[in-house]
């Protein structure tokens, strides 16, 4: 392959905006996946299928294709591809650049990130990891109830469920220790239910220092299942929390040994103060991107290529001081109807992930979630409820009832049930 | 070799053999620390005496002043038969020698400091990684730490770690041992009742004592050979050695049978607030079941309560009969780090495969104890 320095490594991704940044800072994309998707050869310049879960074959096919020689970066956008992201970045550059490998499993592996901030006095959860239904079992009567379930290492709010009885737990740590894939790391974790708002934290971290970017209010279904409905911008903090949110998170990050690079901290505000929640070291799912480009300058993707690549990062100007995020889901099943808008019908984003005459489930079910989101930025509170308004008038959903029809899972959707 | 002012003004010193420690402020510091057997003196020169493989001592211990504070048992691991099964299970070729802290075959490891004096745990760990560049060692690490604090810090501080096995612990802190067993249902009581009969209507009968050398070494290398694994974990000049030099701390359960003989141990040892059930054995040739296995789990469980010892360790591997009388279970992990960045690309890598793919090794099935 022509010039590996001006050759950056990218695995996974389906975002067009994650290809075009690095063509446009002159990058060429050597394109690592399971199997790379037809649409995507158009962006990228060396498309190879590789076992991403063996990590010396996927080293080796690096250095056969650029004959030995070191890429100028190693990337992913991909939660689950960050340690191995982290791994190949430090086997193959010649000088340490962007996320760690301890940093990466850090925030990967949660038990990591509990232990870590737990060790650290940083305000957690109560915790354990159980390895069979019994011990989780033990674990939530430990803690007391209601506790949360959750895969070690999942991605989002998958197989994430509040439990209320022994009997719960045991069914939900059965599940997520029946269905992990091959390469999850083993266990469950059972941890204290945090009552309290939730917000997000998104943050940018240059030689030890952490910019929060953004903070939004965040806004889930009811539990037992986690799903994100919106964010809102301001998040309605007062200064002297924002104060000591921003503290924290600069801590936490400090802790797991974050450096260089990007993250998306989940945190909430429980009576005795902020808990953390989850701490992502990637850049936001759904459309925080945006969101947070827009309010605060920085673009988390183009932010994130240049710290991988060791460039300076670009800020610019805040175009919105308000910002509102909704999720497009639905109460009922039925077949889902609505009206396309044109391309550039609204100046903030609308986007629906199902064609309309699919069927949809509701918010609630395994299956539901979140099917599109609306996105809205502007100056004043009245300007952002008319956009949204005028984004709802024009899409026109509507769900009809079709409790006849077989359930069938769309396959378009990038996004189920969070960010 | 000593190094000074290593973090807070602590002189941490490194010892290269039992015989240069003083014994009973070695021990009187585990025991006020809250360490077992393992990280005793007698341990310590067992080990010494008869190494499963080759192992270089260089103990670390801290100072506040000339006051002991903290210690941690280490060996710089030239071959170990344990250490290259892990590394084999977790694909990565240990470019040489390993600082360890300090032995695969105890249920615990790393530092112990003074309640008083926790920081002395992060000084101990620091002389860990001067000594293991003083020695040219590949890497450095600790083995068997329990879960909690010190594995955060030592994750958040960028070792690699995985959950290597679990050990099963049991609060003996009951009055009598009928308040113990008033904790159970009476369908459990009975079920225990039924298997104690059926073994002594067979002639055996569990006795409080240790079997001699010989039939200690007999006993444990029936089991070992009896699963399969090799007996270089546990060779037979280590097992005596261990006989001897922990015999003022043993606590063993023999089962005999009706002319007296041998037929099943369990190995324990008192030390500080802990009795640990460190190793079974079986009379393979007589029994091919370990039918005494539970009313001997049983059997030690009352003789702690009885004796006030308040904690028993019972082990690693065989989960389900420690379950049944009430012991959780306690994860222990290996934390391992280099001060190259490639190695320790490759030491993360490979404890992630080892904690995937290889985690809870049986204690003698696979020799991974």
């Amino acid at each position: 392959m022509a010039d590996p320095g001006k050759t950056v490594v990218l695995i996974g991704g389906r975002a067009h905006r994650e290809f075009e940044v690095l063509h446009d800072l002159g990058y060429r994309i050597l394109y690592l996946d399971k199997r790379v998707p037809l649409h995507l050869m158009a962006w990228v310049d060396v498309p190879v299928d590789v076992d991403t879960d063996d990590w010396d074959q996927v080293a080796e096919v690096v250095r056969d294709q650029l004959d030995g020689q070191a890429p100028a970066a190693v990337l992913t956008h991909v939660e689950p591809r960050i340690p191995l992201m982290a791994h190949l970045a430090e086997q193959l550059l010649p000088v340490g650049r962007g996320l760690t490998t301890s940093a990466a499993r850090n925030c990967r592996d949660k038990w990591h990130t509990r232990t870590v901030l737990e060790a650290a006095g940083l305000p957690v959860p109560r915790f354990g990891l159980a390895e069979a239904t019994r011990e989780a079992a033990r674990i939530a009567r430990d803690i007391g109830f209601p506790v949360v379930v959750k895969p070690r290492d999942g991605a989002g709010a998958f197989g994430v469920r509040r439990c209320e009885t022994v009997e719960e737990t045991r069914i939900a740590a059965g599940h997520v220790l029946d269905e992990a894939s091959p390469d999850a790391l083993p266990g469950v974790l059972v941890e204290e239910y945090l009552d309290g708002p939730e917000y997000a934290v998104q943050t940018i971290t240059r030689g030890g220092k952490t910019r929060v970017l953004s903070v939004f209010r965040q806004h889930m279904t009811e539990p037992p299942v986690f799903v994100e409905l919106g964010y809102d911008f301001p998040s309605g903090l007062a200064e002297d929390e924002l104060r000591v949110l921003e503290l924290l998170v600069t801590s936490v990050l400090d802790e797991l040994g974050v450096d260089d690079w990007v993250s998306h901290t989940q945190v909430r505000l429980c009576a005795d103060g902020f808990r953390v929640v989850e701490v992502n070291a990637r850049r936001p799912g759904g459309r925080l991107v945006e969101m947070t480009g827009a309010v605060s300058g920085v673009d988390m993707v183009d932010a994130v290529s240049r710290l991988a690549l060791g460039l300076p990062v670009e800020e610019g100007e805040p175009r919105a001081t308000l910002a509102r995020y909704r999720s497009i889901v639905f109460e009922e099943a039925g077949t889902l109807l609505y009206q396309a808008p044109p391309a550039g019908a609204f100046p903030s984003i609308v986007e629906v992930e199902v064609p309309s005459g699919d069927q949809v489930q509701p918010v609630d079910h395994p299956d539901g979630g979140v099917y599109g989101r609306i996105l809205v930025f502007a100056d004043s509170v009245e300007e952002v409820d008319r956009s949204e308004r005028r984004a709802r008038e024009a899409l026109d959903l509507r769900v009809a009832p079709s409790d006849d029809l077989t359930w069938v899972a769309a396959e378009t959707r990038e996004f189920k049930s969070c960010c | 070799m000593t190094i000074t002012d290593v973090v807070g003004g602590r002189r941490v010193e490194v010892v290269r053999g039992v015989a240069d420690l003083d014994r009973e402020a070695w021990n009187a510091l585990v025991r006020a620390a809250g360490g077992s057997v393992f990280h005793s003196w007698e341990w310590l020169a067992a080990f010494e005496e008869a190494p499963p493989g080759v192992f270089e001592p260089a103990h670390q211990l801290a100072y506040d002043g000339d006051r002991l504070v903290g210690v941690c048992p280490a060996y710089l691991v030239h071959h170990c038969p344990r250490l290259e099964r892990i590394a084999e299970t977790a694909g990565i070729d240990f470019g040489g020698p390993v600082l360890l802290a300090h032995s695969l075959a105890a249920f615990a490891g790393g530092p112990l400091a003074l309640p008083e004096h926790p920081d002395a745990r992060d000084a101990l760990i620091s002389g860990l990684a001067d000594t293991a560049a003083a020695l040219d060692a590949w890497a450095w690490g600790a083995v068997n730490l329990p879960a909690g604090r010190l594995v955060g810090r030592l994750i958040g501080a960028g070792y690699a770690t995985a959950r290597l096995n679990t050990t099963y612990l049991l609060d003996t802190r009951h009055a009598t041992v009928e308040d113990y067993w008033s904790t159970f249902r009476s369908k459990h009581r009975r079920e225990l009742q039924r298997e104690r009969r059926v073994l002594t209507r067979s002639g055996v009968r569990i006795t409080e004592s240790a079997p001699d050398a010989d039939t200690h070494v007999r006993l444990v290398h029936g089991v070992v050979a009896d699963h399969g694994a090799s007996l270089d974990v546990l060779p037979e000049d280590f097992l005596r050695a261990l006989h001897r030099h922990l015999a003022p701390h043993d606590r063993s359960l023999t089962a005999v049978d009706l002319s007296g003989d041998a037929i099943a141990v369990f190995a324990a040892y008192d030390f500080g607030s802990e009795r640990s059930l460190w190793l079974a054995g079986l009379d393979v040739d007589r029994l091919d079941s370990f039918g005494p296995y539970r009313p001997m789990v049983a059997a030690a469980v009352e003789s702690a309560i009885t004796a006030g010892v308040p904690l028993v360790n019972l082990g690693r591997g065989n989960p389900a009969p420690k379950r049944r009388v009430g012991a959780v279970a306690a994860p222990l992990y290996l934390a391992l780090a280099t001060a190259d960045r490639a190695r320790t690309a490759l030491l993360h890598a490979a404890l992630r495969r080892l904690e995937r793919d290889g985690a809870d090794h049986d204690d003698v099935g696979d020799g991974c104890c």
